[in-house]
Parts: structure tokens; C-alpha cells; sequence
């Protein structure tokens, strides 16, 4: 039921059932675990705090998390928001010269919102059996 | 003639040892017959003892009647009566007669008239043969003295019993009767027995002279006792009847037979008979004789048993003998015959060595001497140094193979057995032939089937030996535009775990004579031929190849036919090797084989099916471009055509740029080649060509190369039990991310691997720095983490003092799969990486590989 719930929402629960060896009960342990990761909340603040490059640490981890319980939307988004992040870091200059400060913390804030609301939407998900 | 002479000696001594044998037995027959005589005689001797006794037995009872009679002055009657009482065995009587008139009475009546007691020796002559009572028998002489004492023995000689007409003989006794008024009268007593029943007395004692018989005779020889096989009445008419003998001879026998001794005479039947002959002593004119046939008495002459098993034994020794010589003889023979086929095969492979090697060197040295003729012309000096340079090479082949060959012989040669794979060592084959393959545009195949097993145990450098030799002769000896086919086969071995590897070189070349077939193995033989003067050659290749064969418990077979070509059939049993490839299974994907080589279409097609793909084939470029359209129309596509490069007709090139027209770029393209396709790679890319393939086509490189083309992820997800040797291995896992440590534990979990959970790079760097030796066999590390990060903290791992800490291998684990990122992990010291989301194949492998390295 859950399971194909969550592959309606666009999560390659195949990939992910056969990463935890096919065992369901600790599969959803797990998204269940990853969508609760503390990092959700420290990323939205770095991104306000415009810290990128704790908001970098912050997604990059979140990135790691999400794809081992392979919910591929999410994934894909904390991907996007990874890789910015990582342009914007010290060590990339250009990048840094490229766009204003403000407006790539918009932007970001605007993909942080999106992963946000995918991540309740998978919450809720997988919560509402587990309060039954 | 030594061995006959041989022969001959040994039966003559054999003969020799019987020979003596018999004589020695023999001579202990005599020996015994004399022995045997002696003892006849000494048992006729000792009778004569009993004989002795009996009579004097006899007379003494004679003499005390005598002396009862006498001492109580009886009368006849009352003499006759008193015998009557007291001689109580029937058949014996008494008789007493009066010396005057030989009358007498009788004891016992006559038989005819019982009242009749009167006896009378009127009409016999009983007296005479009383000899040494003669004085005493005048009736007239009154002064008797009966026998008051023992004296001698009075026997009368044996007559019929007057009274009842018996033979018999008598012990007698003079008496003086009671002739009634008070006169004296002499009379005989005499105490008569019948012959018969002392005869019954006489008989030898022992059953060793059955046959033996007694007779007693008087001076004149009448039989006292007669013997069953004494003749006659009288022993001396006996002897003379049945031996020829004058009056002399009588004479000498009537003397001899009363002294003690044996001859030997006649007897009735005409046989030699031992004859002993003892005086009786009581009885001075009786004799004892006795008698034997002489074949009884001599009966153990030879012991014929003896002699026969000695003769027999004798026999086999000899003839086991012979035949034990006679078997070492060969083998010597053979010995010394095989010494010499190889001493001269040494020779002559010397001699042809010396030759083959003397033929470059000339070359060699002529020219060098053209060389320095020509020192200032530096074309002709390169030319020369060209063709030095050829004769060079050719000359350190056949050294080097004189070595080969050598050390085969010697048994020098050992195989070092090591895995390998058998594609590559086909591919290198193909690769190796290709010059030559395109020098003389050679139509040259190669094909593989069944081969199931990748990696083999074997010698492999040995195994390339044999494929080359074969391949390069073939190749060598097969004229321009014709062809050349190897094939490459697996079948089941003979053992659990072996294969059968059958490696099959085909040639439409000059082919071989019967004649050379039956040498070619031998070292040095070429065929000597017009055809084959100009193809350089040592003469070793086959004998190598040969050697190798045996040598791996191959076989290699050859059949050829001059002017048609040659097929070598090489049949190798060899070890698989544990080395176990992945299980390759490609999706059903709908695969058009194009070659119009239609063998190889066949094999192709069959390894492709059993990769579990749906091949379909074409024989030509125009075969493959219609089966194309009609899928085409059919609104279906190939995923993949497998394309050979060279074909008649429409060439691979061509047909993959014509198919890419038809069928567009969603279809991909593999060419395949023998040939080397670097030189083709450009113009088969702009084909439209996604990829190369060389020949032969082997299942695991057709299966590479199809997943590199169709980008298929290999599904190597592997079982837990499948790596039971990783179970209790113990890896440190630093990861700040619960979620991933969870995950990445319980998978570890599953395969039995502990692990242990590191917050962040310091919380791993002191977890280590603690751990004791070999506590940790590896480190998962992840990189961004908070405090220290993977990176820094691996940097500090590999400094660490104690060299063993320090080289603990570390394993990247990220969510970047950036090259950079991964190079930098590994400038840091890491020992490889795997990217987020963690793949526990990976993971596996990585574990896997470091558990390799340790041990």
C-alpha cells in the first residue's frame, strides 16, 4: 500500500527495495529516517542566513540520505539545489562573479521551498500508515 | 652359436647328474641286496637255533621215558601201556621195538584193526640213520647204558610210520626190557611224530620273506621238512634236475649244505633262487635250507621315484633357465639397440643442426663480405644490412628452438601452469597472424564455439607455442588467396573440472606426402620440395609442437593431402580455472548477425542465443538490407547488427553506412573484424559503426562488447551466500548521516560484516589510532562530514606512526561522483571510491578485493 503510494509519488521504489535487500519494513524505517533528517530544517537556514556553504554541506548530505532511499523526485531537486550551492562555494570564482548574491539566494530558497513541500508530501506518505 | 652351445652344456650335465644319480642308486641296491642276502642267511641261522632246541626238547622227552622204563625193569606191555598213558597228543605215537627182531609195539592200534598194537621195522631201514647210537643198537651187546644223561639227539631219518602209514620221524632211546625170568632184553623206544605237523612249526617269523621256504634234510638229502617249492624227494636230485651239474659238482653241494652259508641255484621255473644252508647242530647230518626267489629279496633296486623327481627338477630348472636368459637376452638387446637408434638420431640431428645452422651464417658472412666490397655505396651497405639482419633472426629461431627441443628431451621442460584467459590468447593468435594474413592475402578465419570456460589452468605460454606452430605453418605453407580456417572448440572433459579444448587449423595449402607424414614429427624433416625451397623453416616447429602435445597429455592429429591442403587437430584436456566469470544473461534483444562466413554465423548465433538474445542472420549485405526493410515495415527495429567488415558484395563499411540511410541512428552497429581495425576505426565511424568486435567471436567478449554498446548495466547484484568469506570481517563506517549509517550497517549485517559507526572524521581518526592490530579491515569514509571531514581525516590516518594503522585501506563513500572529487580522495590517500546511493555490490567487491590483497 505504502510502497505503492510512494511509487505513484515518483520514487523508484524498486531501486530502493533491492538496496535494503528487499526487506519493506526497514526500506520505509529508512525513508521514514531520511525524511525526518535534521538537515531539512539547518539547510533552510543556512539558505536565509545566505551561509552557502553550510547550506552546501547541508544539502550535499541530504543529497547522499535521499538517494539511498530513492525518492527520485526529491532526490533529483536536492540534486539541483547540491550543484548550485556548489558553484557559489569560495573555491569557484567565476560563479560567484557571475550572479548577485540576493538573487541566487532567491533562487535557492525558491528550490528549497519545492523540496520542502515534496519531502511533507512523502512524510505524509509514509506517516499515515504508521498511525493507523 | 654361443647360446646353443650353452644350451647344449646344460643338458649335458643334466644328463650327467641323472646319470650319477642312477649309478649311486643302483649302488645302493647292490648294496642292499647284499644286505638283504646276509640278513636271509642270519634269519636261516637263527631257525636253525629254534630248530635245535625243538629236537633236543623232543629227545629229552624220549630220554626220560627211556629212564622211567629202564629204572622200573617194565616189560613191552607194560612199557607200551605206560607210553599210552602218559604221551597224550593224538596224533603222535610211540613205538618200542626189540633190537633183535625190528618188532615191536605200537602204543596207538592201526587205523584198520584197533585191536592191532603190533609194529614191525622188518622191511625199513631205521637203524642205519641212528649214527651216533650205533654201538649201543647190538641186540647182543648187554652191557647198555641208557642215556642217563643228555647226550645228542637220535633222530631216525623220515619213513612211513609202519602203523599208520604217515610220514614221519622218530626220536629214539634204548631200553633194557623185562624179558620175564629176570633176563634183560634191548629195545628202541621211539617217540614218532608226524612230518606234517613239524613242518606246520617252520615258517619264517618276518613278513619281509613271505615267499620264503624251510625245508630240513639228512646227509643224503632226503627232505626231513619239505618246503612247497622244493622238488623232488631228495634236495640234491631237486638241484640236479633243474641245474646243470656233474658228479663234481654233487660232491662239493653234498659238503657244502652242511656248513653254514647260500648259493644260488634254479628252481623249478627256471628263476634264481637264494638258497641258505645251516647245519643242525643237535642232528650232525641234518641241514637246514632255506629258500627265496631272488627278485623278491632284491626288490628295492632303484628308487625310481627319487630318480624322477630329480630328473623333472633338474628339467624345469633348466628349462627356466633357459627361458630367464633367454628373456634378459632381449631386453639387453633392446637395450642396446634403442642406445643406438638414439645415440645415431643424436648424430644425425647434430650433423643436420650443424647444417641448417652453417646455411644463415654463410649467408651471413657473404654478406658482410659484399658489405665491405661495397663499403662506400651505402644503399647496397643497407641492403646487405637488411638481409644480416633476416638471416640473423632466422638463425636465433632455430637456435632458440634447438633449445626447445633440447630441453624437451632432456625432460627439462616443465609446465608452469597459471590462469589464463583463452580469448585473449585467441585474440593475440589473430593478432599475430595478421601480417602475414594480409602480406599474402591469405582468406583467413577464425572461429570460436561452445567455449563456456574463459579461464583455463594451463601453461599458457606453452599452449601459444602449439596454436603458433600450427597456425604459422599453415599460414607459411599456403599459397596467396587461398585460406586458412581455425576453429576453436570446448567440449566436455574427461574429469570433473577439466574441458576439452580442440583447436582445429584448416588449410587449402600445398599439403604433405604420405611419406613425410609419417617423419614430421621428427626433428629437422622438411619436406624437401620445389615448392617449399623458398619458405624459411627450421625443421623444429612440428617436433616442438609435437613434444608440447605429449607433454600436456594431448593429442594432435593431422590429415593432408598434397596439393589440396592440411588440417591439424590439436585436442588438449585442461583444467578450468576457479575463476568464475559473471553470469552473463543480456535481455532478449533482437540481433541480425551479418557474415558470409556461414559457419561462423552458425556458432555466433548460437552463443548469442545462449546469452539469451533473439540473433537473426544474413549471409550478405544484400540478405541483411532486405531482412532490415521488412522489419522495417513491420514498424519493428534490430536493436543490434552485428556486421562483418570484410564480405564479398557490399562491404561492412558500406552496409552499415546504407543501414544507418534505411534504418536511422536508433539501431546500433558492431563491425567485426579479424583484422587489426585501428587503420579501419575512422571510416567505419563515419559509417555510423558504434563499435568494434574482433574475431573470433567469443561469449564473454560479444557479451562485453554488447552491454558497452547498449549501455546495459550489468546486473550484478549477487547473493549473501555467495561471499560467505567476508562474514566476520569488520569495517569502521564514518558517516554523520543516521540514515546511511543504518542502511549501509544492516546491509553490511546481512553478509555477516561488523561495522562500526564513526560520527564524524576525528570520532574515525581515534577509533583507529585505539583499535589494536588488524582490528579494522577497512574504513568506508564518508567525505563531507562535520568537525573533520573524510578527506582530512584519511590524510591523517596515513600519517599515523604505526605503519599497519597507517594502511588501513579507506574506501570513499559520497554523494559526488565527480572525476575530480575522486581524484582528490585518492591524492588524499583513499584506496578507492563509491558513489551515493550506495550500491552494496560495491561495497562487496571493494570488501572482497581487500580481503584478496591481505591474504
Amino acid at each position: 500500500m505504502v510502497l505503492d503510494s510512494l511509487k505513484a509519488a515518483g520514487a523508484d521504489t524498486e531501486d530502493g527495495l533491492k538496496r535494503c535487500l528487499g526487506k519493506e519494513d526497514f526500506y520505509l524505517k529508512m525513508i521514514n529516517l531520511a525524511l525526518k533528517n535534521e538537515n531539512f530544517e539547518l539547510l533552510g537556514g543556512a539558505l536565509q542566513a545566505e551561509d552557502f556553504a553550510g547550506a552546501f554541506e547541508r544539502c550535499h548530505a541530504l543529497k547522499g540520505v535521499i538517494a539511498n532511499v530513492s525518492l527520485t523526485p526529491l532526490y533529483d531537486l536536492i540534486s539541483e539545489l547540491t550543484e548550485k550551492l556548489r558553484a557559489c562555494s569560495p573555491a569557484d570564482k567565476e560563479a560567484e562573479k557571475g550572479s548577485p548574491a540576493e538573487k541566487r539566494g532567491e533562487d535557492f530558497l525558491e528550490l528549497y521551498k519545492k523540496i520542502r513541500e515534496i519531502q511533507k508530501n512523502f512524510l505524509s506518505l509514509v506517516e499515515k500508515p504508521s498511525e493507523q | 652359436m654361443k647360446k646353443l652351445s650353452i644350451l647344449i652344456t646344460n643338458i649335458v650335465i643334466v644328463i650327467f647328474i641323472i646319470f650319477f644319480v642312477v649309478l649311486h642308486v643302483t649302488n645302493q641296491g647292490d648294496f642292499h641286496k647284499e644286505r638283504n642276502r646276509e640278513n636271509f642267511v642270519n634269519m636261516t641261522v637263527s631257525l636253525e637255533r629254534v630248530t635245535t632246541y625243538y629236537l633236543e626238547g623232543e629227545q629229552r622227552l624220549c630220554n626220560s621215558w627211556a629212564r622211567y622204563i629202564n629204572h622200573n625193569n617194565l616189560t613191552l606191555r607194560q612199557a607200551v601201556d605206560y607210553l599210552n598213558w602218559v604221551q597224550v597228543v593224538k596224533n603222535y605215537s610211540s613205538h618200542i621195538i626189540m633190537l633183535d627182531t625190528l618188532k615191536g609195539l605200537s602204543n596207538r592200534p592201526h587205523t584198520d584193526n584197533p585191536d592191532d598194537i603190533s609194529v614191525s621195522y622188518e622191511n625199513i631201514d631205521i637203524l642205519s640213520s641212528l649214527t651216533n647210537l650205533r654201538s649201543e643198537l647190538e641186540p647182543e651187546q648187554s652191557t647198555y647204558l641208557y642215556t642217563n644223561s643228555f647226550d645228542s639227539v637220535h633222530v631216525t631219518r623220515s619213513y612211513t610210520n609202519p602203523v599208520n602209514g604217515i610220514q614221519s620221524i622218530a626220536f629214539c632211546d634204548v631200553v633194557n626190557l623185562n624179558a620175564g625170568n629176570g633176563s634183560l632184553k634191548k629195545a628202541l623206544v621211539m617217540r614218532v611224530i608226524p612230518l606234517e605237523s613239524i613242518s606246520e612249526k617252520w615258517s619264517f617269523p618276518t613278513e619281509r620273506y613271505e615267499d620264503a621256504q624251510i625245508s630240513m634234510i639228512d646227509s643224503e638229502g632226503n627232505y626231513i621238512i619239505k618246503g612247497k617249492s622244493f622238488k623232488n624227494s631228495n634236495f640234491f636230485e631237486f638241484y640236479k634236475s633243474y641245474n646243470k651239474s656233474d658228479y663234481h659238482d654233487m660232491e662239493e653241494l653234498r659238503q657244502l649244505v652242511h656248513k653254514s652259508g647260500s648259493f644260488i641255484m634254479k628252481n623249478s621255473r627256471g628263476e634264481d633262487v637264494l638258497i641258505a644252508h645251516v647245519p643242525v647242530n643237535s642232528a650232525s647230518d641234518w641241514s637246514i635250507i632255506s629258500y627265496i626267489p631272488l627278485k623278491n629279496i632284491d626288490k628295492n633296486e632303484v628308487d625310481w621315484t627319487l630318480m624322477s623327481v630329480v630328473a623333472t627338477g633338474l628339467l624345469i630348472l633348466l628349462i627356466m633357465d633357459i627361458f630367464v636368459f633367454a628373456h634378459f637376452n632381449k631386453k639387453l638387446a633392446l637395450a642396446a639397440k634403442e642406445a643406438e637408434s638414439a645415440n645415431r638420431a643424436k648424430t644425425d640431428f647434430l650433423s643436420t643442426m650443424s647444417h641448417d645452422i652453417r646455411t644463415p651464417m654463410n649467408a651471413i658472412i657473404g654478406l658482410i663480405t659484399i658489405a665491405e666490397k661495397n663499403i662506400k655505396d651505402s644503399h647496397s651497405v643497407s641492403d646487405n644490412l637488411k638481409k644480416i639482419r633476416l638471416a640473423s633472426n632466422h638463425l636465433l629461431t632455430l637456435i632458440n628452438d634447438i633449445l626447445d627441443i633440447s630441453k624437451v628431451e632432456s625432460g627439462r621442460l616443465n609446465l608452469s601452469p597459471l590462469v589464463f584467459s583463452i580469448v585473449d590468447t585467441a585474440e593475440n593468435l589473430v593478432n599475430l597472424s595478421q601480417p602475414m594474413v594480409r602480406q599474402k592475402n591469405i582468406d583467413f578465419r577464425f572461429r570460436s564455439s561452445n567455449i563456456m570456460n574463459e579461464f583455463l589452468y594451463a601453461d599458457q605460454l606453452r599452449i601459444n607455442q602449439i596454436f603458433i606452430n600450427i597456425l604459422s605453418n599453415a599460414l607459411k605453407y599456403t599459397p596467396e588467396g587461398n585460406s586458412v580456417y581455425v576453429d576453436m572448440s570446448e567440449a566436455p572433459g574427461q574429469e570433473e573440472g577439466f574441458v576439452k579444448l580442440i583447436y582445429k587449423v584448416k588449410d587449402t595449402g600445398i599439403g604433405m606426402t604420405e611419406e613425410f607424414m609419417k617423419e614430421m614429427y621428427s626433428p629437422f624433416s622438411r619436406q624437401t620440395d620445389s615448392r617449399i625451397n623458398a619458405i624459411q623453416g627450421t625443421g623444429l616447429g612440428l617436433a616442438i609442437t609435437k613434444k608440447m602435445v605429449d607433454l600436456m597429455g594431448g593429442t594432435i592429429e593431422c590429415r593432408s593431402e598434397e596439393g589440396k591442403g592440411t588440417e591439424f587437430t590439436v585436442t588438449l584436456e585442461l583444467k578450468v580455472s576457479d575463476r568464475r566469470e559473471e553470469e552473463m544473461i543480456l535481455p532478449p534483444l533482437e540481433i541480425l548477425m551479418v557474415d558470409d562466413d556461414e559457419v561462423l554465423l552458425e556458432t555466433a548465433g548460437s552463443t548469442l542465443k545462449s546469452l539469451g538474445t533473439k540473433p537473426d542472420t544474413a549471409e550478405s549485405g544484400e540478405e541483411a538490407l532486405e531482412k532490415i526493410t521488412e522489419k522495417k515495415n513491420q514498424g519493428k527495429l534490430y536493436d543490434l547488427i552485428i556486421i562483418d567488415w570484410k564480405m564479398p558484395g557490399i562491404s561492412g563499411v558500406d552496409l552499415t553506412a546504407k543501414i544507418r540511410e534505411r534504418a536511422g541512428k536508433d539501431v546500433s552497429i558492431i563491425l567485426v573484424s579479424a583484422y587489426d581495425w585501428s587503420q579501419i576505426e575512422n571510416n567505419a565511424r563515419e559509417a555510423g559503426a558504434d563499435g568494434f568486435i574482433s574475431k573470433p567471436l567469443f561469449r564473454s567478449s560479444l557479451y562485453k562488447k554488447i552491454c558497452e554498446v547498449m549501455e546495459i548495466k550489468k546486473d550484478t547484484f549477487e547473493a549473501e551466500d555467495e561471499n560467505p568469506e567476508l562474514a566476520g570481517m569488520n569495517v569502521l563506517i564514518a558517516e554523520d548521516m543516521d540514515v546511511n549509517w543504518e542502511i549501509i550497517h544492516t546491509l553490511l549485517e546481512m553478509y555477516g560484516i561488523n561495522s562500526e559507526r564513526a560520527e564524524n572524521g576525528k570520532v574515525a581518526l581515534e577509533k583507529i589510532e585505539q583499535s589494536g592490530l588488524d582490528s579494522y579491515d577497512a574504513v568506508f569514509m564518508d567525505i563531507q562530514m562535520p568537525v573533520m571531514n573524510g578527506l582530512e581525516a584519511t590524510r591523517k590516518i596515513r600519517s599515523l606512526k604505526d605503519s599497519r594503522l597507517s594502511q588501513i585501506p579507506v574506501i570513499a563513500m559520497t554523494a559526488d561522483a565527480f572525476s575530480e572529487n575522486v581524484a582528490e580522495c585518492l591524492e588524499a590517500g583513499m584506496n578507492g571510491h563509491i558513489a551515493k546511493p550506495i550500491d552494496i555490490k560495491l561495497v562487496i567487491k571493494e570488501l572482497k578485493k581487500i580481503k584478496e590483497s591481505k591474504e
